[in-house]
């Protein structure tokens, strides 16, 4: 193989072991997985046990507790009883009043230390009251200032509640899916060039870029539902985000099944080539525009509300775009090879 | 056996544990932070690939029979 | 080109009042399975009518599209072909298909209201959503058609195709209905008519410009 040729199949090498290795073997920040108690009522201590990720509570010095409301309200914690590494207690004195005019608030929990930094769990505990009095409420709950260690020690990817180690998949689940737009995209050209030239060439990339992009788009669906099933339970939930992605990939089937319907080679290439920007058009409000009028429960889309942005910050970004590179790469060589084996499967059938 | 068949009774066998392992709540899939989910989309990626590049490898040895012809 | 629109939309009322039992065919196929939705739902509810509304819809205009391109015979197409511009024929088309549909909706709307229910309050609303459907399903499904009749076993090609491309419509097209029927209380309607309006206006925009490719043979 030439490699002046061909440097972007050997570009696979080191970006794989890039993706795979950076992706995999950086840790994630530390964070809290679950605690044993929701329920607080104004008055009244709340105790709570608190079970961390990657952190270091029994290395750590200065060690505290917040339970944060709405917006700057906030106490620190009474107690706390390092019981090992991962493994907290806690006590705070809730006070007498909440700083709201409804019988309840939601409160966020976040701790704090020298060695691990600031970890959230937002919005979890449910604080009750039974008498209210707004004005005592500030005045309580405005006692204490947020002032966070914020060591930002190694590289690490963020620790997302409920995400955890599955914010990995940005790399090979949302990649596929960046990497089969890119196929469709080229197949999209393709199209167009067939109904400007009309050569059959054309017609045999459009319809290989196709292939290979469902089957980057089945993977993706099948990569999805896997983390779906344990994440939220179901290997398919109704959100706007899975139902689009699924219609987009019966598009393309649909454009397959087209193809293989009609017999006569000049009119398959011309008809399709048609539904093929039609299909691509249609998707387009179906992809970009509908997703994002509606709420979703897909991580990046405020699914995962958390103190510190968004579900991709720049660590994630900096193996995200490689694999996105990757696999369209991979996508690029694999329907490389099925437009050869079509161009010469074609010229056999023309020889005889 | 068609390579298809061994394709769908090879994704049977590795989606069937998930679905076992999946009926608790403290299963395998969900230990170490949900790590091992992200094991299970990289080997579906994996095999996925390699579904098509088996397809390929059927359609170059089709063509190396007709030449031989 | 306006004169040219209005006289093959003129022929093609007068080739289907011709054949009267072509669109007879599609109201029957409308009330028998509203009928059917009547006797299989002893009590609807509204949810289900909006859904069901729209489901039958589909299916309805999808029936009276494979008529369409169908119906044209291979004298025929060349006649057309040789007489008018492909731009006016298709604009031509895509009206008449527009105001066959709304046709048909006003028909299965009527029906369904007799049978069943009448959830609809804000009527405006609701035939406006009813409209700028039958443009959008017009277009797509008019446009698709042609290509599902070059294909083998056409009727079923017709629906495969053109499905998947008409489910972001009819998700708008059900959360206005909601609205109209008072489930829904939702103040970005205005956005929803806007991307329905779009959605339509793509879909005529990418169907004037490839029908010539296809047009030519």
């Amino acid at each position: 193989m030439n490699i002046k040729k061909s440097w972007w199949k050997w570009l696979c090498i080191p970006l794989g072991l890039y993706v795979l290795l950076v992706g995999m073997l950086v840790p994630l920040k530390p964070g809290i997985t679950s605690i044993d108690n929701f329920n607080a009522t104004a008055g009244q201590p709340f105790s709570v046990h608190v079970k961390g990720y990657n952190s270091n509570f029994d290395i750590a010095e200065n060690l505290k507790a917040f339970l944060r409301l709405d917006s700057s309200f906030l106490i620190q914690h009474a107690l706390i009883k390092v019981n090992g590494p991962t493994d907290l207690q806690l006590q705070f004195d809730i006070p007498n009043f909440l700083p709201t005019s409804e019988d309840y608030a939601t409160g966020t929990l976040i701790l704090d230390n020298e060695v691990d930094g600031p970890s959230i769990l937002p919005a979890v505990i449910r604080l009750e009251q039974a008498n209210i009095n707004v004005q005592d409420g500030n005045n309580l709950w405005s006692k204490t200032s947020l002032n966070l260690a914020s060591v930002e020690k190694g590289f690490k990817f963020p620790h997302r509640n409920i995400l955890n180690e599955t914010i990995r998949n940005t790399f090979f689940h949302v990649a596929i899916w960046f990497a089969m737009f890119f196929l469709l995209i080229l197949s999209l050209i393709n199209s167009i060039q067939y109904l400007r030239l009309r050569s059959f060439e054309k017609d045999i990339n459009a319809s290989s870029y196709a292939e290979v992009a469902i089957l980057f788009g089945l993977i993706g669906i099948a990569t999805g539902s896997v983390w779906a099933k344990y994440t939220w339970g179901a290997f398919w939930i109704s959100d706007v985000k899975l139902n689009m992605s699924a219609v987009a990939l019966l598009i393309y089937v649909a454009y397959l099944i087209l193809r293989a319907s009609i017999q006569d080679i000049d009119s398959r290439a011309r008809l399709s080539a048609a539904y093929n920007i039609f299909a691509f058009v249609a998707m387009i409000p179906l992809i970009f525009v509908i997703p994002r009028m509606t709420d979703s429960l897909h991580p990046g889309n405020g699914g995962n509300p958390a103190l510190g942005g968004e579900d991709l910050d720049n660590r994630l970004r900096m193996v995200f775009y490689p694999a996105i590179i990757l696999w369209s790469i991979i996508g690029y060589w694999l329907s490389n090879l099925n437009i050869r084996v079509k161009k010469i499967t074609e010229q056999l059938i023309s020889k005889k | 056996m068609k390579s298809n068949q061994i394709f769908s009774i090879l994704f049977l066998l590795i989606i069937c544990p998930f679905t076992i392992w999946a009926q608790s709540d403290t299963d395998f899939l969900r230990s170490t932070g949900k790590i091992y989910t992200v094991v299970a989309v990289i080997a579906i990626l994996f095999l996925g690939i390699m579904y098509f590049i088996f397809r390929l490898d059927k359609k170059i040895t089709e063509i190396e029979k007709q030449i031989k012809e | 080109m306006l004169h040219n629109i209005i006289h093959i939309i003129k022929h093609e009322v007068l080739l289907d009042y011709r054949q009267k039992f072509s669109i007879a065919g599609t109201v029957l196929f409308a009330i028998a399975s509203v009928f059917v939705v009547e006797k299989v739902f002893q009590e609807i509810k509204v949810f289900s009518w909006n859904a069901i509304f729209w489901i039958l819809f589909i299916f309805v205009s999808l029936n009276s599209m494979v008529r369409s391109y169908a119906k044209m015979t291979n004298k025929r197409y060349h006649y057309y072909y040789t007489l008018y511009d492909p731009t006016d024929l298709s604009l031509a088309k895509i009206v008449y298909n527009t105001f066959n549909l709304f046709f048909l909706a006003c028909v299965l709307y009527f029906f369904m209201s007799w049978f069943t229910i009448d959830p609809i309050t804000n009527k405006p609303l609701f035939f406006g959503a009813l409209f700028l459907g039958s443009l959008g399903i017009g277009a797509m499904v008019s446009f698709v058609s042609i290509l599902a009749t070059k294909g083998e076993n056409s009727h079923t090609l017709l629906a495969i195709l053109s499905i998947p491309l008409l489910i972001p419509t009819v998700l708008l097209l059900l959360k206005i209905t909601a609205a109209a029927s008072g489930i829904l209380n939702d103040s970005s309607i205005t956005t929803d008519f806007t991307f329905l309006a779009a959605i339509d206006l793509l879909s005529i925009g990418l169907s004037l410009i490839l029908f010539p490719s296809l047009w030519r043979n």
